[in-house]
């Protein structure tokens, strides 16, 4: 067995810095012929390579490096991720936000589910703003940049659609703005444990496998991947999952009977178009990688349909979301589940944590969300955000969607960062403190 | 006082009762009180529905009563009675002898009684008390339709018996010519067990004559209008009406289901298929539905039209099925709602996806879906309507498809519902 010497680990260290602010590194030194040799990419990371004993693959047993210690860890950069980790750093704790791929605002962007929907509800008259605090912030500056977002306002109709491309430059601005630790091309694959209580979490990355501890971990992920491995008690589901695309050069007007256009974008002759999809298990990789595919073909072929219609021939395929459409998969089992029951009688939650816009289910009310909906029943120093949280099987219909993910998202970010500074764990932080810090940071809170 | 008619003392305490029961006594006191308290009602209703519920606590003694005291609930028990003497004082001086108008009310009587026979109590709904009650419950919540129908239906009687004091009472209630028959039964029966001189008077001779006419001419009638073609229901009714043909004349019009619907979804049908089904209560779920965890209408309803059931049963009577428009609704078009399968309490909205065109769409399985309406308010492009069963319980047209759409169900259940781990 190979135990990680000084040498590696260093060596560890020095990739990942590369990997993570490397850009600057690389070009200070002059580069020959398109690259430069520098010091060996080895599998030192990884503890060696796996082997096989008795015919079973075994990983070797060896200590992981850590990457880096933080207050606030965020695992996801997705709508609800990112708007904890804002909320958290805001709240004045160091904060580290690991997504799995490049960009953020997880299916918002790379999923390119545009519109946000539930942000209101019907008023007399006109609509009222329910989500505001940072989710709005968000969306006020991305309306702000040239073709950001079309529909976005106080009071108006329709609900805000955005661009992706402005969404994910003004989500990674904010980030870097308010100074969050960023991890990209990172998955996080597993929790650290002592007891019941999480001390980080293991990612993989091109560098192997490696360790960030942290004081409070905020799961981000839409699919519970912490809280599972955490041994949290979770609800599988399974949903459809579709795959968006973009159409571009789509002639303007009512579309012809049967054809599906999607909706408006905020780029001239650009349409968004959902898809529904099968129903399958999204944590199945060969479900997800069939629906990929299928989903694919299905496009291209809803594509030709759309090009031999006379007026339409020159509609193009502008791209396909780079992320498959989960609904849902994991739900967690909360201190408290969010109910449909509970919400059509308008149940007051004394840890009421945000107020959600409403979806047709709801009859016109609003969505009040308890801070239980967030806290796992057992482990510590973990909490669920996003599409995850704990909502029964109609509920999470409406969790899973962006604007509540804001609302959730800002709750966990907030909570996490008053139990780093309190030094107690998000179970038991001061819900009324909580509170008011949320009414601060400008979260409407009925 | 004079001026009251005899008796008063009795029919006042009636006419309080009635009075009280519809003011403060929930509405299923008159479920009890008024078949109770209206032998015209009780027989007819029993003999259609072929049902006697606890009603007859209170029928069966007043049956006895009025069989031996010659029209006993007019003298002693009617409210109408009583308002109809009060307004032929103010006429003490005109012409109370009818002897030359025809006994309507027997004609009324029979032909009622010889209907329910065949299921169809022809007029029914002209027993004054069932007018009485319709026209005064409910005057704590506002008027309804049917409480103004009874109510000019009451007031016609009361200007007739200005005009033509006593007559509605002497010459056409039903009620009364009820209890007249059956008295004469009574006589006719006891004139043969004490064998007195059996030579056949003219009036037993017109009487067998008119109640083999009235009988047999309702029977036929309504046997006739039971087979006739076009008799499906085209009309959503409460959970555990009648078929639609006897729910037209076996409902009295009271209003009692419409005022103890908690979701206000029954409503007095004002655009009836035929005349004959004016104001019978018909179901709109445009604002909500019928709730799991209700079954008022049924236990309020005086003539068992509407059965009474458990909620269980309630819950598990089909009022119609649901039927979803696919062009329009938002799945088909790749939007985001499950509104209408998230919202059904009996989850017989399920999901179906066709690999071919890969789109998905929402589908009902017709042997779970009662037809509740719990999917038509919440549907947000208003795609669903509830269609009324057919005369054997199945929806109308395309009974077949959606017996086929629920054969493919359990595949799809087992994917769309979630397992706790």
């Amino acid at each position: 067995m190979k135990h990680l010497n000084r040498r590696d680990f260093i060596r560890a260290l020095g990739l990942t810095s590369l990997a993570a602010g490397g850009m600057g590194r690389v070009l200070a030194d002059p580069i020959h012929e398109g690259s430069q040799v520098v010091d060996g990419i080895t599998a030192s990371a990884r503890g060696g390579a796996a082997f096989l004993e008795d015919g079973k693959v075994i990983q070797p047993r060896r200590e992981v490096p850590v990457f880096r210690d933080t207050d606030v860890l965020v695992v996801g950069g997705g709508t609800a991720g990112v708007v904890a980790a804002l909320a958290a750093r805001r709240a004045g704790v160091n904060t580290t936000l690991v997504e799995r791929y490049g960009c953020f605002g997880g299916l918002w962007t790379a999923g390119l589910v545009l519109i946000v929907l539930c942000t209101h509800v019907p008023g007399e008259g006109k609509r009222k703003k329910m989500v505001q605090g940072i989710g709005d912030e968000i969306l006020a500056r991305i309306n702000s940049q040239k073709h950001g977002a079309i529909d976005y306002s106080a009071d108006g109709p329709h609900d805000a659609t955005t661009d992706p491309e402005v969404t994910k430059y003004v989500l990674a601005r904010m980030l870097r703005e308010e100074g969050v630790d960023i991890v990209l091309h990172s998955w996080v694959t597993n929790a650290i444990m002592d007891g019941d209580a999480v001390r980080g979490v293991l990612f993989e990355s091109k560098a192997g496998c490696m360790a960030i501890r942290a004081k409070v971990v905020i799961d981000a992920t839409g699919d519970g991947d912490v809280f599972d491995a955490a041994g949290a008690e979770s609800i599988p589901h399974v949903h459809r999952i579709g795959l968006v695309h973009r159409l571009g050069n789509v002639p303007v007007g009512p579309a012809p009977e049967g054809l599906n256009l999607g909706g408006a974008t905020p780029i001239p002759g650009v349409r968004w178009v959902n898809m529904q999809g099968p129903q399958g298990d999204c944590l199945d990789v060969q479900t997800l990688t069939n629906c990929e595919l299928d989903g694919r073909d299905a496009i291209w072929n809803k594509l030709k349909q759309i090009q031999e219609t006379p007026g339409y021939e020159n509609v193009f395929l502008l791209d396909v979301a780079s992320q498959l459409g989960v609904r849902a998969s994991r739900t967690l089992v909360g201190t408290q589940e969010l109910r449909l029951q509970d919400t059509l009688e308008q149940k007051a939650y004394p840890d009421v944590i945000g107020v959600g816009g409403t979806y047709p289910f709801l009859k016109n009310l609003p969505c009040p969300i308890p801070y239980g909906s967030l806290v796992p029943v057992r482990v510590d120093n973990l909490l669920a955000s996003g599409r995850c949280v704990a909502a029964d099987n109609t509920m999470l219909n409406y969790t899973r969607l962006i604007a509540p993910c804001m609302l959730t998202g800002q709750a966990a970010g907030a909570a996490a960062a008053l139990a780093v500074q309190e030094n107690c764990t998000p179970r038991t932080v001061d819900v009324a403190k909580l509170q008011g810090l949320l009414r601060t940071q400008g979260a409407y809170l009925g | 006082m004079t001026f009251l008619p005899p008796r008063s003392g009795c029919r006042l305490a009636m006419l309080a009762f009635l009075a009280a029961g519809a003011l403060f006594l929930p509405p299923v006191v008159l479920r009890y009180a008024l078949p109770g308290l209206s032998p015209f009602l009780f027989v007819c209703a029993a003999v259609a529905a072929r049902r006697v519920g606890l009603p007859a606590l209170l029928s069966l003694p007043m049956l006895a009563f009025v069989v031996r005291r010659r029209r006993g609930f007019c003298h002693y028990f009617c409210p109408v009675g009583w308002l109809v003497e009060v307004c032929a004082r103010t006429r003490a001086s005109a012409n109370c002898e009818y002897g030359r108008v025809p006994p309507i009310g027997h004609w009324v009587a029979l032909l009622t009684i010889g209907g329910a026979v065949a299921t169809l109590p022809l007029f029914l709904l002209v027993d004054p008390l069932a007018l009485f009650t319709g026209a005064a419950c409910g005057a704590h919540v506002p008027l309804s339709i049917p409480q103004l129908a009874c109510a000019a239906g009451l007031a016609v009687v009361l200007v007739l018996s200005v005009a033509f004091p006593l007559l509605w009472c002497k010459r056409l209630c039903p009620l009364g010519a009820t209890q007249e028959l059956l008295a004469e039964l009574n006589g006719l029966f006891a004139r043969r067990v004490s064998g007195a001189p059996s030579a056949a008077r003219e009036s037993d001779l017109r009487l067998a004559r008119r109640a083999f006419f009235g009988l047999g001419g309702g029977m036929a009638v309504s046997a006739l209008a039971v087979r006739a073609p076009g008799v499906a229901a085209s009309r959503l009714r409460p959970p555990g009406a009648v078929d639609d043909a006897r729910f037209a004349t076996l409902c009295v019009r009271c209003g009692n289901c419409v005022r103890s619907c908690p979701s206000r979804i029954i409503r007095p049908d004002v655009q009836p298929p035929s005349l004959t089904k004016l104001l019978a209560p018909t179901l709109s779920f445009e604002a909500n539905y019928c709730l799991e965890t209700c079954n008022a209408c049924g236990q309020n309803c005086p003539t068992g039209a509407i059965a009474a059931l458990s909620l269980g049963a309630k819950n598990a009577c089909r009022i119609g099925l649901a039927r979803i428009a696919e062009t329009g609704c938002l799945l088909a078009v790749e939007k985001e709602c499950s509104a209408c399968a998230a919202i059904c309490p009996r989850s017989a909205i399920f999901e179906e996806f066709s690999p071919e065109t890969y789109t998905a769409m929402v589908r009902v399985d017709a042997q779970t879906c009662t037809g509740c309406g719990a999917c038509v308010a919440v549907c947000p492009p208003r795609v669903i309507s509830v269609a009324p069963l057919g005369l054997h319980g199945h929806a109308g047209e395309s009974g077949d498809e959606d017996a086929r759409l629920a054969d493919r169900r359990p595949g799809m259940a087992a994917l769309s519902e979630p397992t706790t781990g």
